[in-house]
Order: C-alpha cells, then structure tokens, then sequence
C-alpha cells in the first residue's frame, strides 16, 4: 500500500484551531506527523516589548483564546513579583474564583470537542449552552465574554458587583445537579467508551521525556503535580481541594480526569467565596499614572495551573515604562511539536482529531 | 512554607557551590532560584539537576542584550516533588550566536531551541533540525525578536495600512486608496 | 390562564418570496438573465453553508452560534466540511501571513458564489496588531470581503445580526464579492503576491 500524505488542518472540522498537523498515512495508520505552526502567530514577544507595562493587559488576553484568564493571571503575578507589592488579600480570592471558572470553561470546551471526531454531537450542545451560561456570568463580573482584563497587576480591576455571587453559587449548584446528566451523556456512552479506552496512550516514560504538564501528566504519573498544590500561588494553599490523579493514562481517562477536575473546580469556588474577606480589591504596584509605571530591573519565571498544564510567562524587567522581554510558554507546547512527532505516528487516522484533543493542544499559544 | 523551601535549598546550593566553582548564585526567591552558569559548565549542570530531580525542562528562553553584545540564554528546569524552579542563566556572544544543543538531555528542548533559532538567530550546534524555520514563512528580514528589528516599521513597509479621514460622519470615513 | 409567550431573543427571520413579473410578450435575453438572477438570489439567501475555518480568536464564540443557543439553522444556515461545497469564507479575526496563504487556496477552491465575512477590527486595520510584523492589515486588499462584523470580539447576538444582514444583501443580490474578486482578479492577485510572494504552500518539514 502506498503512502499518501493528507493535510489535517487547518481547514478542518476535527481541528481546534488554525493549525496543521501533515500527516503521511499508510492505509488508515498514521506513519509520520508533523505540526506546522505559525498560522496563529501574531508575534506576541515582539509586540510586549512595545507596549507600556499597563497597556499590555488588553493584549495578554489575546495569547490563548479558550482560557484568556491564565494570562492575566502570570502576568499579574510576574509583576508583583518583580515590584514585591504584597496584594489585598481579597483580590488574591477574586482571583481564584475567575481562575476556577474560567478552567470550567476550557474543560467544557474541550470536552465539547470529543463531539466531532466521535460523532456524539450532544454532547457539543450541551457544553456549549453551559459555556455561554459561564460567559454571562464573566460578562457581569467583567464586562466582556471572553477577553475579561479583569486580573490585573495589584489585584483586580474592581469590586465584584453587588449579588454576583449568589448569581454564581446558584449556577454551579444548578450545574451540579446536572453533573452526572453530562457524565452519562458523555462517558457511558458507548461510543465514546469504544473510541476512547485504550487508546491514545501516554505513558509515564513520555511525560518526561517530552515534558508533558497538566491532565497529561497527572493522568500517567499518578501523583498530585498540579503548579496549585506544588507551588501555590494566590490562596491556593488556604483552600481544600483534590487532584485527580491516575496512573494509566488513555483517552478516557484523560477527559473524565476534565469532569472531576470540574468538580473540584466548583469546590474552591464555594470555599473562595466563603473564605473571602472584604477589603480593597488592588493596589498600586508602581507609584503615579498607570502608564508611565516603572518596575524594578529584574527577571522572573511566573506559572499557574491552566486546563491543560503549566503555563508561564518569563518577564524581564529594565527598569523602563516597558517589558525588556517576556517569553511566553504555551502549556501545550511539548506535546504540541514533540509528541505530534513522536507519538501520533501509530494512531489510526481517524483518531488523529482524539489525539489532537485529549492531549490538551491548544493551538494559539503554542503559536503566539 | 519558607522554612521547607530552605531545607531544600541548602542542600542544592551547596552541592553546586562544591561541584561547579564557576556557578555563581544570581537571584534567589521563595521558589526560583537563579545560577549564572558559563557554557562550559552547562552540561554538567543540568546533568546533575536532572539527576537530583529537575526532571522537566519547563522552557529554554533568550534575552537580547544588546547593549552588552550579548545573548542571554536561560533553562528553565523544575522539581514537581519539591516544588523549586531552577533558571540557569547563560550569556553568549551576539556577534557569533552558538550554543550547544541540550537535547542530548532533554528531548523536549528540541523545538524550543528551534524557536529560539528562528526568533533570535542562535545556532543550537548539534541540533540540525533547528536550522529550519517553524512559524514564520518566507521570512526576509533578520530574526524578529531581536532588539534591533523594529517590529512597526517592518509592518509600514510591508503591509498596507488603513488610512482615516479626520472627518468622521457620512462625509468622512475610510478612504480606500492605496498608499 | 392565558399561555405566556416566550421571548425570543431574536425576531424571526422572514423570506418573503419576490414577485417576478412575468411578461405576456416575449422578453428580451437579458430581461430574462435578470429574472433568473433574482429568483438566484432567493434560492442562495435560504440555503447558506458556512465553511468550517476559524482563522483566529473570533471564532470562539462560533460554537455557540452554531449550537442550540443561538442556532444558525434557523437562518437556514449549516458548518460544512469542504470549501468545495461551501458558501461563505469566515474570516475570524486577524490574518497572518501564513493564513492568508490557505484563505486564497480555500478561497479559489470555493465554488460560486461564494460570500467573505471578516470579523473583528483585526480584519478592517490591523486592530490591536496593527504593528505586528505577521499580521496583515487590511483584509480586502487580498479577498474581496462582504460583510464586517465588529467588535472584539463579535458576541453571538453580533453574529447572527450580521448573518442576517448577509442574507439581506444576497437576496437583493449586493453581496457581489466574488463577481469582483472575477473582474479585478489581477488586481486581487497582484496585491496577495505582493503580500505572500509566492502562493503556494511549502511543506518545510519534508523537503
């Protein structure tokens, strides 16, 4: 049988994003894959250095589109770091609650993803009318639906408005309730359980050979390695909460790791908005006009726990009203170039989409 | 949380303090610990943190010093059991930009390097694939993230901007005349 | 107790089929090119598909637009999987270089007519990447698009407006994109050469 090369993406149903994955297949079995990159790239470094240190936040947002909050967040943090401003403790709960959501929010969406390589498209329905349930609620909080600015250095934007958080205890208890609706819809279903158990393996020898965070990780090493309960930033020491953790990495176990991951998500909410005293929600991390902020010269690695690993940003600091530089890691970068390479070869054609998806790929921040 | 961390970083700075003489201590935070290392030592650096149980190399990032003819490589490896992330700063030549590749010791720093050899014009000796471009096509200028490069002016000349009227109403508006 | 009516959030769209006059006596070619054109346009306006390409970040909020909350079925509209087949090119956001490429490969394989719809502010200047050096600034230089949607990024409502206002304008027959991208091709393509330099797509993995 000969080989025949096929270009899955960019214009594909089965990819998120606007990536390409070259695929030379033998029959249905996939033989050699690369990613090629780049359609994304925006040049996000280059563009950091040329903005004020304040009038970055509308453009961090932009680095990765299904979970923009992440951004803010390293961001944020970066610069407290490198300033040494200690934050009120109210906006360190602020923050949790957005992280949590919007993590919700990643996981639903990729869960909604299973739909078009599987064929079960309720399940897209589903996630995506809950989604836009999370979004109205961020637009309260915030002001926008997807690109919030909401967390910046010093804190948060402002106060959370008044009777938001019955708004959002009532939705995730309503949601709970529904919970177990998604997890017979979506991994009972005997499609999924044939298209996604013992498949697309990760063993635990791979994670570190490519470096693989997250869900992937979590899923083959069996240990609690979540930058949350490693490294602690914001209260995430102050909360309870558990990682889900599995040592025999498939498909399957790596999306229903997504639905517990919810759950405990919905956990730290609660405690955040229980734990949350009141107070200011920022200061000032540089004295005068926010846009002729100066930091400190100096250099930091800051990282959070996203949907799909650690991501992170390296900021270097001058002493000018601008980033000297900030290098960005994508969470998916690892097995976004190495393990296509490597280890989609193997995989049938068609669970080429699986693979993409459960690996946790997010294509625009490996772009940039 | 700081008394831990200190238990953790005793030990580590000793060790590298005895094995590496040249490794000179640059920034130490609660969780982040910054060497200087020249790029003689960095092999055996690494190869001693990941055997004490840096396993992951997060990212390989670069710092354009212009000022000083340099560039800054920095490693960025982490310990997900005892949580301390360790930065390993190397300076390089601008002139000459050569470093050896790492992916004799982790893998994954095959695309990074590849990255950084496409952004700032590295050579990673060793890693061939590096060589070729990854996100940018047909790239005619020099390596983008460089300080020289002026990101604004390589867009005026070469896309076409959107000019504006300074009328704005039904007279004004967009004008669609090339420039 | 009389039934309460749900509100909608949008008003439904309604197609009232256009009153082609047909003449007693015998009509002239092009009187007759034109009545066929209009009932064209009434065909085309009712059955969109919509090509499955999310170019850039404003895409996100597509899903939704296709799902059961916002539901582009009712405007009689479907995600289809192949340009070939496929009505109308989104063009979600900003376009880098590298897109752009593909936007005209799957642009020239669409069939006509074929409808462009540029979202955001990234496809009218630049937006916020206007300084970017991979991102281009001004889409209809390179595709002749027919409808912007703005914001940053667009929210279903936005969306579907603009759905609907794309139907209007291809039911009296102003959504005329693709017959200008037919008469000025070589201007089209000179201005996507300047910009690309060569069209066709390298694979630099394998070569």
């Amino acid at each position: 049988m000969s080989e025949v090369k096929l270009f899955f993406g960019p214009q594909h149903p089965g990819m998120h994003g606007n990536a390409s994955v070259h695929l030379y297949v033998e029959g249905d079995l996939v033989k050699k894959a690369r990613l090629v990159p780049g359609m994304l790239h925006r040049g996000f470094e280059k563009s950091m250095e040329n903005h004020t240190w304040m009038g970055n936040l509308a453009l961090i947002p932009r680095v990765c589109v299904a979970e923009p909050d992440i951004n803010e967040m390293v961001f944020a943090q970066g610069l407290e770091t490198i300033a040494e401003v200690e934050i009120p403790e109210r906006a360190h709960y602020i923050r949790m609650v957005i992280m949590e959501m919007t993590r919700i929010l990643a996981h639903m969406m990729s869960l909604g993803a299973l739909a078009s390589p599987t064929g079960l498209y309720t399940a897209n329905q589903w996630m995506q009318a809950d989604r836009n349930n999370i979004q109205d609620l961020f637009e309260a909080i915030t002001g926008h639906r997807i690109y919030h600015m909401y967390i910046v250095p010093g804190g948060v934007r402002k106060e959370l408005p008044q009777g938001i958080e019955t708004r959002i205890l009532d939705f995730f208890t309503e949601f709970e309730r529904r919970m177990p609706e998604y997890h017979a819809l979506i991994f009972e279903n005997p499609t999924i359980q044939a298209r996604l158990k013992d498949n697309i393996m990760l063993p635990e020898f791979v994670v570190w050979e490519l470096g693989v965070t997250g869900i992937g990780m979590r899923s083959a090493v069996g240990k609690p390695y979540d930058v949350r309960k490693v490294t602690p930033y914001a209260r995430y020491d102050k909360v309870d909460f558990e990682v889900p953790v599995a040592t025999y990495s498939d498909a399957y176990t790596r999306s229903v790791m997504k639905y517990y991951e919810i759950k405990e998500s919905i956990r730290i909410i609660r405690q955040a908005f229980d734990m949350m005293p009141q107070g200011k929600v920022n200061v000032k991390i540089a004295p005068g006009n926010a846009l002729k902020w100066t930091l400190p010269k100096g250099q930091t690695y800051s990282a959070v726990e996203s949907a799909r690993g650690e991501f992170g940003y390296y900021i270097v600091s001058d002493g000018k009203t601008q980033p000297y530089r900030i290098a960005v890691r994508g969470a998916s970068f690892p097995q976004g170039f190495l393990g296509v390479e490597r280890y989609m070869p193997g995989v049938r054609l068609d669970d080429a989409p699986l693979w993409y998806d459960t690996m946790g790929i997010c294509t625009p921040e490996i772009d940039r | 949380m700081t008394n831990s961390m200190n238990n953790v970083k005793a030990p580590l700075l000793a060790q590298i303090g005895a094995l590496f003489p040249e490794v000179r201590l640059k920034k130490d935070r609660d969780r982040e610990i910054t060497f200087e290392v020249q790029p003689r030592d960095l092999h055996q650096v690494l190869t001693y943190l990941k055997n004490a149980g840096w396993r992951q190399l997060s990212m390989i990032s670069c710092v354009d010093w212009i000022e000083d003819g340099q560039f800054e490589l920095v490693y960025n490896v982490f310990d997900w059991t005892q949580g301390l992330r360790v930065l390993l700063s190397m300076k390089i030549d601008r002139g000459e930009a050569q470093a050896m590749t790492i992916i004799n010791l982790f893998d994954g720093a095959m695309y990074y390097e590849r990255e950084i050899h496409e952004f700032f014009g590295v050579v990673f000796l060793g890693n061939e694939d590096a060589l070729k471009s990854l996100f940018l096509e047909r790239w005619d200028d020099i390596p983008p993230l460089r300080k020289d490069f002026d990101s604004r002016a390589y867009s005026d000349k070469k896309y076409v901007k959107r000019f504006y009227d300074p009328v704005y109403g039904p007279q004004g508006g967009a004008s669609f005349e090339r420039s | 107790m009389p039934k309460k009516e749900r509100p909608s959030r949008f008003h439904p769209v309604s197609h009232t089929m256009q009153t082609v006059e047909v003449p007693t006596e015998k009509i002239s070619p092009q009187e007759q090119a034109e009545a066929w054109e209009k009932i064209a346009h009434y065909f085309r306006a009712n059955s969109l598909w919509m090509l499955n390409y999310c170019t850039g970040c404003c895409a996100i909020e597509l899903p939704l637009v296709m799902t059961s909350q916002y539901d582009m079925e009712r405007l009689g509209m479907m995600p289809m999987a192949t340009p070939r087949q496929a009505d109308i090119l989104l063009v979600t956001g900003y376009a880098s270089l590298k897109t752009l490429r593909r936007l005209i490969y799957t642009y020239e394989q669409m069939g006509t007519p074929k409808y462009v719809v540029a979202f955001g502010p990234c496809a009218v200047n630049g937006g916020i990447y206007h300084d970017a050096y991979a991102v281009l600034n001004r889409l209809d230089l390179y595709l002749p698009v027919d409808l912007y949607i703005a914001g940053c990024m667009p929210k279903p409502e936005a969306v579907m407006n603009g759905f609907k206002r794309l139907i209007e304008l291809i039911e009296s027959g102003q959504a005329t994109g693709w017959k200008d991208y037919e008469r000025r091709f070589d201007w089209y393509k000179s201005n996507q050469l300047e910009a690309v330099g060569e069209v066709y797509i390298h694979d630099e993995f394998h070569e």
